[in-house]
């Protein structure tokens, strides 16, 4: 009776420690988020292959078979570059009485520090006659060097010269090949649960790239639009729905980051071993082994692929989330590791645009009298983003590249600029690069201080005659732009009317072929 | 925890050749002290945990001296106190030697050792005494009248300690000598401070927008980087800025700014007022964990603390500028949401400091991440604004149209705000314009404004739907 009962109470007790092992989700959907679109360079770098960039939300399903009461579960498969901290386990009929992730590695050197005061066997091999001798040990210290006790007296591991190894007799518990995440959970019924696991996840990010086709007329363009995946990450997302979301995001770097992986190394330190050869090829081993351990060098890898999708049916499409855009992918994808893919997002033909010459003075070089000299203005594409003018069309922050066609009927790239977060109703400016026959050759032609009174202090009087010409064969706009950003800043007289743009005073000239105009202005700013 | 596994084989090992002092202490610490043995944690935000680890434990009448070698790795020895019933403390000692193979040799220096050469020709093995003269560079030894480097020849060659020096230990390993009054078997109670323990709150806040709810979810993060597992242990958390001195650190720059900057975050919107259910003791709050846990070496854990739904909650617009300045191209307004955490508003507890993630439903119901912010400790009764993101389609431009000087240090700015909305609905967009200083005052202004302090004017700009609203006002300023 006893017996019985003893017996129960330890198959309750292993009952209650058996780990539920879920090995891989059955499907998976992700959510890419773009990393910081307030920098100005939203090209992907080739070389930036670290997993501390990128974000994604990873949903996964899973489904589980669960005993009533207390188990682990342990959750295998997710992404490399989990952040653990935000796991979200749904539709777990019960409680999680607590998430853990153990990311204690399976190395060598992890082995000989949990295997401490174990016994183990040391094998020794004798090069000339091959016999092999095996001993009975006890590990006393490592994995920075081993040290070992056999037979009550003491010796060190690898130094001796001898082929020497250690046999372990068991695994030692609490090291995985992989970090892990589990679950204590506790749920009231036994049976089988299909449950949701999300999380956010580093490694995979994505940009937007425009292609703009202007028409041979000049008036109109096609612009296309598509959104680059990566994955630097080493976990492929077979067949899952993908969603991106434009907008910037309030984040954490530093915190929302996965664990440092801490790998425990064994280093085969020993007493030094008194030949130059023997030294230097320590050296270079240990060379060897700091570069294994370096996170650079265990992270080194490059994109392994790169695949491009468009055909016109299989396009994004755009919603809302919050105050974002979310684009969902027409199919689910592979999203493997090491991968760029590209789907498109946008095609709009026939979008109206503007072709505006401007120039920004250099404030910096208002004094500069070889300012003077004549300089060639920026070529500025200008879209309404509006309906009307064919648009209308949230656009992601990117790359934005204008192909125009030549006289020979060949495409060629116009010119590229990056483009912030735009939304409808906003006018987008892409900079196309220095114009050819159009001139604009400011000249300061008066500069006086004007002393201060009991009012106002010293200011500064400069007055500007700029000439601009067009040797083009067609009609142009140009924008004369005076940055207004000077302390007191203001324009007190002027040949034509400003208005303010841009932060600061405008002037718009319209120039027939071949025409030259003159604009004068005089500004005061404080001294 | 490796201390008692290891006494153990050690006990069941006659032939092991110790110091008469290793063997008392080894007597002294009991493999099976660890059956009863009491942990509890009290770990802080700031990487710093207290330890209190109560045992029974053999005393000798007199002097002796105990061993503890599963302290944490990352103990802050000048921490440690022991105290037992009639046990006074003479003196105690971290050791920090670790035991390597170089280090073996180098304090052999002056001692026998046994070598073992095989000869590579014939395999042949000579067991030889030799006495270690100098470990620099190459070990020498003196084998008879002969003076040898070892291994120069680079025969293998197996050297063999007769034991392991003291004061070289496989884990840093607190030792204490005490004075006991008599011989027995009592509880003590070790406590100390360890470094590499800490622990923040992680929340989840599903938000509905439609229907101004907050689901909130908080989880306790323990990570541990000690280097230590501590097994089964009763374990509190303190949320609260206590001042730690690390006199035996480098300063460190980051982390200071890191406090600095939590210490800062102004995600709290006006002072708490209600008092807390976690009742403090003293100027922080306690959380205890229900259940004894255990936390593994180089683990994140998380346990859950407050699970609330359906706290009000609501989104705005936010832009905010220091200075009165012109932006060449149109900035996002922030999306902020804000709740309260008093018991009207459906939350009813303190926070403690941490990442708040928030969340939406899309539009087939799947929540999805919109953005984090940090907050610090929260007290009951506080207004909480966590700015999300920045609004995709609600941009603000503004523009400096004019800046004159009205007195020697006076100045008027007149400004444009030029707010455009490319969603659906309507929305209302909080501008906020710091830069005023002394009898700053409103001349004009196209909206009325309100003055939430001295240096600074806030407007609640209305636009309609795919609509833009032009804020102009203008101020003089003293400065």
């Amino acid at each position: 009776m006893r017996a019985a009962w003893l017996l129960a109470l330890m198959c309750l007790s292993s009952w209650a420690l058996a780990d539920i092992v879920s090995p891989a989700p059955d499907s998976v959907r992700v959510v890419i988020y773009r990393d910081d679109t307030s920098d100005d360079d939203y090209s992907f770098d080739d070389d930036d292959d670290d997993l501390t960039t990128g974000l994604a939300m990873v949903t996964e399903l899973r489904t589980l078979d669960l005993p009533a009461g207390d188990s682990k579960l342990v959750l295998r498969g997710v992404a490399d570059a989990i952040v653990p901290q935000t796991a979200v386990l749904e539709g777990l009929p019960g409680v999680i009485l607590e998430s853990n992730y153990d990311h204690d590695l399976l190395t060598p050197g992890a082995i000989i520090a949990r295997a401490q005061g174990e016994r183990v066997r040391v094998v020794h091999t004798n090069p000339a006659t091959g016999r092999v001798m095996q001993r009975d040990a006890f590990i006393r210290s490592g994995p920075a060097g081993v040290v070992l006790d056999v037979d009550g007296r003491v010796e060190a591991l690898g130094c001796s010269g001898l082929a020497e190894k250690l046999i372990f007799e068991r695994m030692p518990a609490g090291l995985a090949d992989e970090p892990t995440l589990s679950m204590q959970v506790r749920v009231a019924s036994a049976g089988r649960h299909s449950i949701e696991l999300s999380y956010l996840a580093l490694g995979l990010d994505w940009s937007a790239d425009y292609v703009a086709r202007i028409h041979p007329n000049g008036r109109k363009l096609d612009l296309e639009g598509w959104i680059t995946l990566v994955n630097r990450s080493s976990t492929t997302f077979a067949d899952a729905p993908t969603e991106v979301i434009a907008g910037t995001l309030a984040r954490d770097r530093d915190e929302t980051q996965p664990p440092a992986a801490i790998v425990v190394g064994q280093q085969a330190k020993c007493w030094p071993i008194g030949s130059f050869t023997t030294t230097a090829m320590r050296r270079e081993r240990d060379r060897f082994a700091g570069m294994a351990n370096s996170p650079a060098f265990a992270q080194r890898s490059t994109l392994e692929e790169i695949i491009v999708t468009g055909q016109h049916s299989l396009e994004a499409q755009v919603s809302e989330l919050g105050d974002y855009k979310l684009y969902t992918l027409p199919i689910p994808t592979t999203v493997a590791a090491r991968q760029s893919k590209q789907v498109r997002f946008l095609s709009q033909a026939d979008v109206e645009f503007e072709r505006v010459y401007t120039y920004t003075l250099d404030a910096t070089e208002i004094d500069d009298a070889d300012e003077s000299s004549p300089q060639r203005p920026e070529i500025t594409l200008r879209l309404q983003n509006e309906k009307r003018t064919g648009l209308g069309r949230p656009l992601p922050a990117g790359t934005f590249s204008v192909l125009e066609s030549t006289e020979t009927k060949i495409a060629a790239l116009a010119g590229q600029d990056t483009l912030k977060d735009s939304p409808v109703g906003v006018p987008v400016e892409i900079d196309l690069g220095r114009a050819m026959d159009v001139w604009v050759e400011p000249r300061i032609v008066r500069e006086e201080s004007i002393d201060g009174d009991n009012v106002h202090e010293d200011e500064l009087e400069i007055e500007f005659e700029v000439r601009i010409s067009n040797d083009k064969p067609v009609a142009i706009i140009v924008e004369y732009r005076h940055p207004g950003d000077a302390e007191s800043f203001r324009v007190v007289r002027e040949s034509r009317r400003h208005e303010m743009k841009h932060g600061g005073p405008q002037w718009t000239l319209r120039l027939k072929p071949g025409a030259r105009a003159v604009l004068r202005y005089t500004i005061r700013q404080a001294d | 925890m490796n201390g008692p596994a290891l006494t153990h084989h050690y006990r069941t090992r006659n032939a092991w050749h110790l110091s008469a002092i290793a063997l008392g202490l080894l007597a002294a610490l009991p493999g099976a002290a660890a059956d009863n043995q009491r942990l509890a944690l009290t770990i802080y935000n700031d990487d710093l945990a207290l330890v209190q680890d109560v045992r029974a434990l053999h005393f000798a009448a007199g002097r002796s001296r105990l061993e503890f070698k599963d302290v944490s790795a990352s103990i802050r020895p000048e921490t440690v106190t022991l105290s037992a019933a009639g046990v006074g403390i003479v003196e105690q000692n971290f050791d920090f030697d670790l035991l390597t193979p170089e280090k073996m040799m180098e304090k052999a220096v002056g001692r026998e050792v046994q070598i073992v050469r095989t000869n590579p020709g014939n395999g042949a093995e000579v067991t030889e005494t030799a006495t270690v003269l100098s470990v620099n560079n190459g070990v020498v030894l003196r084998i008879g009248e002969r003076i040898e480097v070892l291994r120069a020849d680079g025969a293998p060659t197996r050297v063999i300690f007769d034991k392991v020096p003291e004061n070289l230990r496989a884990h840093p390993t607190l030792s204490v000598n005490v004075e006991s009054q008599s011989a027995g078997r009592r509880d003590a109670t070790l406590s100390y401070l360890t470094t590499g323990l800490s622990w923040k709150a992680d929340y989840v806040a599903l938000f509905d927008e439609k229907a101004g709810k907050l689901d909130m979810q908080g989880w306790v993060t323990l990570t541990n980087q000690s280097g230590t597992t501590f097994e089964n242990a009763t374990t509190q958390l303190i949320a609260g800025d206590i001042n730690i001195t690390r006199a035996n650190q480098p300063y460190n720059w980051q982390r200071q700014q890191m406090i600095e900057q939590q210490r800062r975050a102004r995600a709290q919107r006006g002072a708490g007022n209600e008092p807390s259910a976690q009742r403090p003791l003293a100027d922080y709050y306690v959380y205890p964990l229900s259940e004894p846990t255990t936390i593994a070496d180089k683990q994140t854990k998380q346990v859950g603390f407050l699970h609330t739904d359906g706290v009000a909650a609501r989104k705005a617009y936010e832009y905010a500028a220091d200075w009165f300045s012109s932006l060449a191209e149109p900035g996002h307004a922030a999306v902020v949401v804000r709740f309260a955490n008093s018991t009207q508003g459906g939350l009813g507890a303190q926070l403690p400091a941490g990442m708040v993630r928030v969340y939406v439903r899309d539009t087939a119901g799947n929540p999805k991440f919109v953005g984090e912010n940090q907050i610090g400790h929260i007290p009951q009764g506080s207004e909480i604004s966590v700015k999300t993101g920045e609004a995709f389609d609600i941009t603000v431009q503004p523009t400096l149209e004019s800046h004159e000087r009205v007195g020697f240090w006076r100045s008027r700015y007149r400004m444009e705000y030029l707010v455009r909305n490319a969603r659906a609905e309507a929305a209302t967009v909080e501008i906020r314009q710091g830069g005023l200083w002394r009898e700053g005052t409103v001349i004009t202004e196209s909206i009325k404004s309100t003055r939430p302090d001295a240096y600074t004017l806030q407007w609640a700009v209305p636009v309609a739907g795919n609509g833009e609203t032009r804020l102009r006002f203008t101020v003089e300023t003293g400065w």
